[in-house]
């Protein structure tokens, strides 16, 4: 059992921000028992809680220092503060504004990189709505609307395959197609349930293959449109920001 | 229209409104944690400052210029630095008014101050070799009911300089929340909404703080015994 004068000579161990929290009625749950025991059984620790009670009070106490001047706004300082329109609405941009605008353009920004993305991607043939002749279709001879898209690229008005015709059994511009298209073609016709392969000279899947680039054109060109857009609204932002965003209010 | 220069009655200093303590021109006190009369009072002005009522705006003023200097001056400890972090603040806040969000305006307004005279510390090159050379005019306001004897009256002055020089040692973080709670009377959780810090950082800013007052005064604590 140590006795208070040990106590008193070990005071610089003791806990004194427990005795200052104890001394405000700040002590921490359970603790009290302890800051109670070193008050009782410690001078320095008692005098220590007098000060720091003292100290509160003192420090509440402290003069004030009188202002050296009003500081109030003249109309002209409140204009100035006030700026043109453009500067307030700006100002409102970069305040409200930007937790409301700040997202929805990080989303679009992200959109239009993914559809560009989603667009340059080769398998995006097998997913492009109605681009994909079915096999019912190539074997009555009614390819899904090819004569637009054979008129893009050939210069051809009219249909391709005449109805009632067999596929393949074309002649003239239509035999003229590129390899490149063909390998489209093939490309379509296995992605698509219960398919028939189609000859490389078969008029109705080439057809087919400007629509899909049609919508991977759309797709890639409206992504990096959309990107465009968000990328300069955000960087409009983050400059009005820079410009009208008050240090004061962080 | 709004007025350029205040009326004499409302521009002079008027020692009774000097104090944090004192009322203001509604008679609601000051530097004491306001009540919902007082929220509501001040968003009614915050909403005509708003849509252009300037004089509404000089009146939130008038009722916190003396707390505002007197809380600032405690912290960057410098009376010029001072009134310049408190214009500054106030034109932050007219500025930026319709971004006042929350209950107390008061707070708001506390935190804008705290980081303008946050800023004036930052920028500040050197601190003065005597930071209150006018302490011994009437520069400051003597506590309310003081008509104390010469003696006693100067005993008062050389404790409070003493408590002032040993708050300007202690931490810029310790000194803020020392003054917000033991002189304006926020309690920990508005001193917390102010400064941005938890609750339990709040409370050992201010007793760590009170530790290092203690220690910085050392033989000049006797004073405050007496």
């Amino acid at each position: 059992m140590r006795n208070s004068r040990s106590l008193a000579s070990d005071h610089r161990r003791h806990d004194r921000l427990l005795v200052a929290r104890y001394a405000v009625g700040d002590a921490q749950f359970g603790q009290d028992h302890e800051a109670q025991d070193l008050i009782r059984r410690c001078s320095e620790c008692a005098a220590l809680a007098d000060d720091i009670g003292r100290l509160s009070r003192a420090v509440g106490q402290l003069p004030a220092a009188r202002r050296p001047r009003d500081f109030r706004l003249t109309a002209e300082q409140a204009d100035k503060l006030r700026g043109s329109r453009l500067e307030r609405w700006l100002r409102a941009l970069t305040g409200s504004g930007w937790a409301t605008v700040r997202p929805v353009a990080a989303v679009a920004l992200s959109l239009g990189l993914v559809m560009s993305v989603v667009g340059v991607l080769p398998i995006l043939g097998a997913a492009t709505p109605g681009a994909p002749p079915t096999t019912t279709d190539m074997s009555v001879g009614a390819a899904p609307s090819p004569d637009v898209h054979r008129s893009d690229t050939n210069g051809m008005e009219g249909p391709t395959v005449a109805p009632g015709r067999e596929l393949g059994d074309s002649d003239g511009p239509m035999n003229a197609q590129g390899s490149a298209d063909s390998e489209l073609n093939n490309a379509y016709v296995d992605a698509s349930p219960g398919a028939q392969p189609v000859p490389d000279e078969a008029g109705a899947p080439e057809a087919a293959t400007p629509s899909a680039l049609g919508v991977r054109e759309v797709l890639i060109y409206a992504g990096l449109g959309l990107t465009a857009i968000a990328l300069v609204i955000l960087v409009l932002l983050y400059a009005a920001r820079q410009r009208f965003s008050d240090p004061l209010l962080r | 229209m709004v007025e350029a220069t205040p009326p004499e009655s409302l521009s002079g200093v008027d020692p009774a409104a000097e104090t944090p303590e004192a009322a203001d021109a509604d008679g609601a006190p000051v530097g004491k944690p306001v009540d919902t009369l007082q929220h509501a009072r001040d968003k009614a002005l915050v909403e005509r400052a708003v849509g252009g009522d300037l004089e509404a705006f000089n009146q939130l003023v008038l009722i916190y210029q003396d707390y505002l200097f007197a809380l600032v001056v405690r912290v960057v400890h410098d009376r010029d630095s001072a009134a310049d972090a408190v214009q500054e603040a106030l034109f932050s806040c007219y500025r930026n008014l319709d971004r006042f969000r929350g209950d107390s305006f008061r707070s708001w307004l506390t935190r804008i101050a705290l980081n303008a005279a946050t800023d004036v510390l930052r920028y500040r090159k050197r601190r003065p070799a005597d930071p209150y050379p006018e302490w011994e005019d009437d520069s400051w306001q003597p506590p309310a009911g003081e008509e104390a004897s010469p003696e006693r009256r100067a005993m008062r002055n050389q404790t409070a300089r003493a408590l002032t020089e040993a708050l300007a040692e202690i931490t810029t973080d310790q000194r803020t929340a020392i003054v917000l709670y033991d002189v304006e009377g926020f309690d920990y959780q508005e001193i917390a909404d102010i400064t941005g810090v938890s609750l339990g950082t709040v409370k050992s800013r201010i007793h760590r703080g009170r530790l290092a007052l203690r220690e910085l005064l050392g033989a000049d604590m006797e004073l405050l015994r007496d």
